[in-house]
């Protein structure tokens, strides 16, 4: 058993966290396009984009992020395994965020849809102008959730040789044997990055309630 | 042209599930006209004018706007030339007044934006709310977002205005003032189709009344022989009906 | 990716033995949580503030960390302070902790949900704050939580996976197992299907119990 001094031990987790940190951006990125483009498109109706669409979210959500992970790593030989990382937790969560948007656009009334054709604008005008405007406030709270969601599937990406704070820990424990000191700052670490996201969540859930008190079509 | 054709419906059906709403439909538009299209609810009134933009698609039959076959491909096309007021007005609620009003034109139309936004506010004074051009419409009384949703609809400069129950969502002592902006446009010439139960608009400002009951028009007539000389006794039931309530 | 039928059928037993896994795991967690949330769900509405504030504290940790993180928490934390316990356990105790907490915010939700009146309806009979609870307001809450519960269903189905990373031989660690020997995704496709399919019974159950037992007012 090798002593690792608290600093040591800091400075190692320290840059697994880094590691796990770089992650994020390019995973909400992707999956936040990804999944308003795929909502946009299954909210259009096109019967059978509508059917591949839905068995893709089907499919992600009953499979378990891991497999996805092992699956695209093994299949894709991608030399690194952030990039397998990346691109197998984007996939997994624009399903989720397919939903979310699917559900956002449902809300809004039908004439909003109808007056912005009344208009003269295409469907596609009538997404950007009209419907998407109103919606993002509004889905703010369940994206928030989904990505606090992201941010512990990081946790998995070991598996294909990532080498963020989890390894880290595991590195450290090879030495140490001391499990305690190592993974509860791993845990407050995650702890603080999911609280923070759970906080804006609030935060925005807040202003969307001010904003949405708007009635439609009722007199004053 | 005033007489012109404008919209034509030749054998046009439309169903909704089960339900029959227009049966072998036919009948012409003419420009320059107001027409009062009243009638019981379900009678097949919306769904009538609905057609003309495609908001709603016609299961069979032809219907033309300025000789146009209305469809999927020419909606686009007909949506410049036709504007629509809805009961539930509809207007934007994360946009201004004033965007509400030059959304259509800029983007639909290619209109540049001062020029947009110069007619837009010239509309809005025309019709007493010059002054909430920059305001939301959750801001704005019911009559007053009506009469901001007419705007958005002049604002297209279309060739015919489709009103479908303008103002049944409104309170009784706003629908004055809405009805008195359409009285205004009907006076200017435009080609109006107009959906409602107000019958002293229609004895004012409209050319030609239609009871329209079971997906047809039971009887169509100028506005004073309609009221004074309904030949039909579904039409005089109804008007009884109407004008005693 | 790969397809290959011959190692399906050669693996056939070890894919059912995992999936037997799996399920057991799924089934022992799924009864496990939901008797862990509703006790802190019926401890977070007492009077007393610390018994609040602690369960506040224990669904704050657990919902806002990874299962994986508390997982190994366990079961290299636990021999250290002497429990011996088996992976098995040590599996279905994180994945106990971890989804109570949520399934204590579902009921935490749903019991404020049911109407005041219910409450003050059971308090001019003369009942306890405690029997109230018991009779009127927690069988409401926890019918009205079935969809929210039957979501919470497929997502402990899933975190049984992370358990392959604790050598427990459930499905997901029988298709390491196959690639590790063959180099072939066979495993992970077929273990992929065996998931879906899981998920899409749960959601099923899940839909004929909510019609079933919907409660009208």
């Amino acid at each position: 058993m090798i002593h690792v001094s608290f600093a040591a031990m800091i400075r190692m987790l320290g840059e697994g966290a880094l590691q796990t940190l770089s992650l994020l951006p390019f995973c909400i990125a992707f999956s936040l396009a990804g999944g308003v483009l795929l909502g946009i498109l299954q909210s259009s109706k096109l019967p059978v984009l509508n059917q591949l669409i839905s068995l893709y979210v089907v499919v992600m959500r009953g499979i378990p992020p891991l497999i996805i992970l092992f699956l695209v790593f093994f299949s894709a030989n991608l030399e690194s395994g952030v990039v397998s990382a990346i691109v197998a937790l984007s996939i997994y969560h624009t399903a989720y965020v397919t939903e979310i948007v699917r559900g956002g656009i449902a809300s809004i009334p039908k004439g909003q849809f109808e007056a912005g054709k009344s208009i003269a604008l295409r469907n596609s005008r009538v997404m950007y102008h009209i419907i998407i405007p109103q919606i993002w406030r509004q889905i703010l709270p369940a994206l928030a959730g989904q990505y606090i969601i992201l941010v512990k599937d990081t946790a998995l990406v070991s598996v294909v040789g990532v080498r963020e704070i989890l390894w880290a820990g595991r590195q450290i424990m090879q030495l140490t044997y001391d499990p305690f000191p190592i993974y509860l700052l791993i845990g407050v670490f995650f702890y603080v990055i999911c609280t923070l996201l759970e906080q804006l969540s609030v935060l925005a859930e807040k202003r969307v309630r001010i904003y949405a008190s708007v009635p439609r079509g009722e007199n004053r | 042209m005033k007489g012109d054709v404008l919209v034509e419906f030749d054998g046009v059906s439309k169903r909704f599930g089960e339900t029959v709403v227009l049966e072998n439909f036919s009948y012409q538009f003419r420009e320059g006209n107001t027409h009062v299209i009243c009638g019981r609810s379900g009678a097949g009134k919306s769904t009538l004018i609905r057609c003309i933009n495609y908001i709603e698609p016609i299961d069979s039959g032809s219907l033309r706007f300025e000789g146009l076959e209305v469809s999927k491909q020419t909606a686009h096309e007909v949506r410049k030339r036709v504007a629509m007021v809805f009961q539930q007005f509809n207007l934007f609620p994360h946009l201004t007044i004033l965007k509400n009003a030059t959304l259509g034109p800029i983007h639909a139309l290619k209109k540049p934006k001062r020029g947009a936004e110069a007619s837009a506010f010239e509309l809005l004074q025309r019709v007493g709310i010059g002054d909430k051009a920059r305001s939301y419409p959750a801001q704005l009384s019911g009559g007053q977002q009506q009469r901001a949703a007419i705007v958005r609809a002049l604002n297209m400069n279309p060739d015919l205005i489709l009103f479908d129950e303008p103002t049944s969502a409104l309170d009784p002592e706003m629908i004055g003032e809405v009805l008195d902006v359409m009285k205004g446009i009907a006076h200017e010439g435009r080609s109006m189709i107009v959906v409602t139960h107000e019958m002293g608009f229609a004895r004012e400002a409209a050319d030609l009344v239609s009871f329209m009951e079971d997906g047809r028009f039971i009887e169509t007539k100028p506005a004073e022989q309609f009221f004074n000389s309904p030949e039909h006794e579904t039409t005089q039931r109804f008007l009884r009906q109407i004008l005693s309530a | 990716m790969d397809f290959t039928w011959r190692l399906v059928v050669q693996w056939g037993p070890q894919f059912l033995e995992g999936l037997r896994q799996t399920a057991y795991v799924f089934a022992v967690s799924m009864v496990t949580a939901l008797l862990a949330g509703t006790f802190v769900a019926l401890v977070s509405s007492t009077r007393s503030r610390p018994l609040r504030w602690a369960c506040r504290g224990y669904i704050s940790v657990f919902r806002n960390s990874p299962l994986l993180v508390q997982l190994f928490f366990i079961f290299y934390g636990l021999p250290f302070v002497g429990i011996r316990l088996s992976a098995f356990y040590c599996g279905v105790l994180a994945i106990t902790l971890n989804e109570g907490a949520f399934v204590a915010e579902i009921l935490r939700g749903t019991i404020q949900a049911v109407p005041q009146g219910d409450w003050e309806a059971g308090e001019s009979l003369g009942l306890h704050r405690f029997q109230i609870l018991r009779y009127v307001v927690l069988p409401q809450a926890l019918r009205n939580a079935i969809p929210s519960l039957a979501g919470q269903a497929s997502i402990i189905l899933k975190d049984t996976s992370v358990l392959s990373l604790i050598m427990i031989t459930e499905l997901t660690r029988v298709s390491g197992l196959l690639y590790n020997k063959t180099f072939d995704t066979t495993g992970y496709v077929v273990v992929a299907a065996m998931y879906v399919t899981l998920f899409l019974i749960i959601t099923q159950i899940a839909k004929t119990l909510e019609s079933r037992l919907r409660v009208q007012r």
